[in-house]
């Protein structure tokens, strides 16, 4: 005990003579955290109230980098773009859970009939609405989370489809966080995309048939919700390979232009041998769309596949999505493609590293519980006395009773 | 204007009435009096008040080397930046005010960075001690009661 006694007053004689940051002003706060690693941002949220409003709302600025996310039946894994494999927290223990979109760093969670922000990231997550309809099988859902500058809100958008009438048949719903409502809009389409779409400009786009014809086997076009005007429009398509329009089998970000793969050659059987990779280089452009790669031999693939480009990794290989079952990398200087291996894979997502954590949502109680990581936990001697009870009320360790309480809630909810 | 000061020399005045002389290229580098040559709203002796003598002259040291090495290898001048700035956490933080105050960018930049260096690997309890001013006593007391109420909480 008279350690600590005797550590306290050196401290406290020692923080006399130096350096206090909160009497610098707010900018240089800002500018010198802008100088550091992302992971010691992460475990500077706790210092202060001052810091962690600086570094959630986005004041700090970060290089955002693109991971992929992938969910296997029990695991969460991240790859980054040093092509680094690395087991994320999921953000429910024993709950199914189903990645509903991606935006801004936050994803947006489906349990049950829940829906909750997360970000992996800083692990704060916050439940956000709710719709039960998600909790009668056999809807199937398209699904995607955007971002309204102008109202400075996030929204999900699902469109839902039932084979039985009674149902509701096909609709799309857009739920708005702020209001915490569900408001039905007119989607003239069929839709196909299977899994959430990407967002660019903050236009969150999918792909559809046109209503009249056949839902497979009918060209598709891309088609965006703008969360400003509530409204789905059709983006302007490059000139279709064939007479009709093309077969899209994913869209994705690649260097910020929204990118779609197509249907390269036609095939009786149903089988695609070859895609088409084109990327859109300027947002809204029709002469923009630039074929990027043109990719041969992928696997069994048929045209109710998707084909979802994902992102870049450092060798210059490019991260995809190919159909139910593969993840590969396509190395595009030889037209060669590799499985990526990840056990029990299911689906994966891009997200973008990023601390923000939006305002209003009551993040604060998720914050308090702890989530924060990068801990620092080897420590030896009188010390561990100090860091250890110190280290519960920073929350810098997460014990089994806390994290079994948070699993616990989001069951509950 | 005094006759016998060479042109283009500048005559900078401390909070303590200390007086340096340096080439206009250099005093410039500050924002703030770039914008008072400008306006001509200045005779040559310029007061920069809030800035003591002795980091008034660090300030002039940092920004003559600048002006001087402009052609030197950028690497260079980086161990300068780095070995200049390395200083106790006083002067630093009189250094962080006086180059925020007086708008000298290179600088600033670089005292960001060390001040970032410094705290980079740090714990939070250990910045929350060593910059903004914590006790540890206050730590233990407030940690002692937030575990009561999270004990309460988490039953």
């Amino acid at each position: 005990m008279q350690t600590l006694v005797e550590r306290a007053n050196e401290k406290k004689i020692r923080a006399k003579a130096q350096l206090n940051l909160p009497n610098l002003p707010e900018e240089i706060v800002i500018e010198v955290l802008s100088r550091l690693p992302l992971k010691s941002l992460v475990k500077f949220t706790l210092v202060s109230k001052q810091w962690r409003s600086l570094i959630q709302s986005g004041s700090v600025k970060i290089v955002p980098r693109n991971n992929v996310l992938v969910r296997g039946r029990s695991t969460l894994h991240s790859i980054d773009q040093d092509f680094l494999v690395k087991i994320v927290d999921k953000p429910v223990k024993k709950n199914p859970y189903e990645i509903f979109g991606s935006c801004n760093g936050l994803l947006l969670i489906r349990i049950r009939d829940h829906l909750f922000l997360w970000n992996p990231l800083t692990k704060c997550s916050t439940k956000v609405l709710s719709y039960e309809p998600l909790l009668c099988t056999g809807y199937s859902v398209v699904s995607g989370l955007c971002f309204d500058s102008f109202s400075n809100e996030y929204k999900a958008v699902m469109a839902l489809s039932h084979d039985i009438a009674l149902f509701g048949g096909e609709f799309v719903v857009v739920g708005s966080f702020r209001s915490k409502t569900w408001t039905e809009i007119n989607f003239p389409y069929h839709f196909c995309s299977v899994k959430s779409g990407p967002v660019v400009n903050e236009n969150l786009h999918w792909f559809a048939s046109n209503k009249s014809s056949d839902r497979f086997f009918a060209p598709r076009e891309i088609v965006y919700f703008n969360p400003r005007m509530n409204k789905f429009k059709k983006l302007p398509m490059p000139q279709p390979k064939n007479g009709d329009g093309d077969i899209i089998l994913g869209l994705g970000v690649l260097e910020g232009c929204l990118c779609m793969v197509r249907c390269y050659d036609e095939h009786p059987s149903g089988h695609v041998g070859i895609v088409e990779l084109l990327a859109m280089k300027e947002y809204g452009m029709q002469e923009s769309w630039t074929t990027m790669f043109i990719i041969s031999n992928l696997p069994e693939l048929g045209i109710y596949d998707n084909v979802v480009p994902l992102c870049f990794i450092k060798n210059g290989e490019l991260l995809m999505k190919v159909g139910r079952k593969h993840l590969m990398a396509y190395n595009p200087n030889d037209n060669s493609q590799r499985d990526v291996t990840i056990p029990t894979y299911l689906d994966a997502i891009v997200y973008e590293e990023s601390l923000l954590t939006p305002t209003g949502y009551n993040w604060e109680d998720e914050v308090l519980r702890g989530e924060a990581k990068y801990v620092e936990t080897s420590l030896s001697g009188s010390r561990r006395k100090i860091r250890k009870v110190i280290g519960k009320w920073d929350y810098e360790e997460l014990d089994s009773g806390e994290e079994e309480h948070r699993v616990s809630d989001l069951e509950e909810e | 204007m005094s006759s016998s000061l060479e042109k283009n020399m500048l005559i900078l005045r401390s909070s303590d009435g200390e007086e340096f002389i340096v080439p206009e290229v250099v005093a410039v580098m500050s924002k703030a009096i770039k914008n008072m040559v400008e306006d001509e709203c200045a005779s040559n002796t310029i007061p920069v008040p809030n800035v003591d003598a002795n980091i008034l002259a660090m300030v002039i040291e940092f920004c003559k080397k600048h002006d001087e090495s402009e052609a030197e290898a950028a690497s260079d001048l980086k161990t300068f930046d780095s070995e200049f700035v390395n200083r106790g956490q006083e002067a630093l933080y009189d250094l962080i005010t006086a180059a925020n105050f007086r708008d000298v960018k290179e600088l600033l930049d670089a005292l960001c960075q060390n001040v970032a260096e410094m705290i980079k690997g740090k714990s939070v309890h250990h910045i929350r001690i060593q910059f903004l001013g914590y006790q540890l006593f206050e730590i233990l007391t407030s940690n002692f009661i937030w575990n009561i109420w999270c004990d309460r909480d988490f039953d």
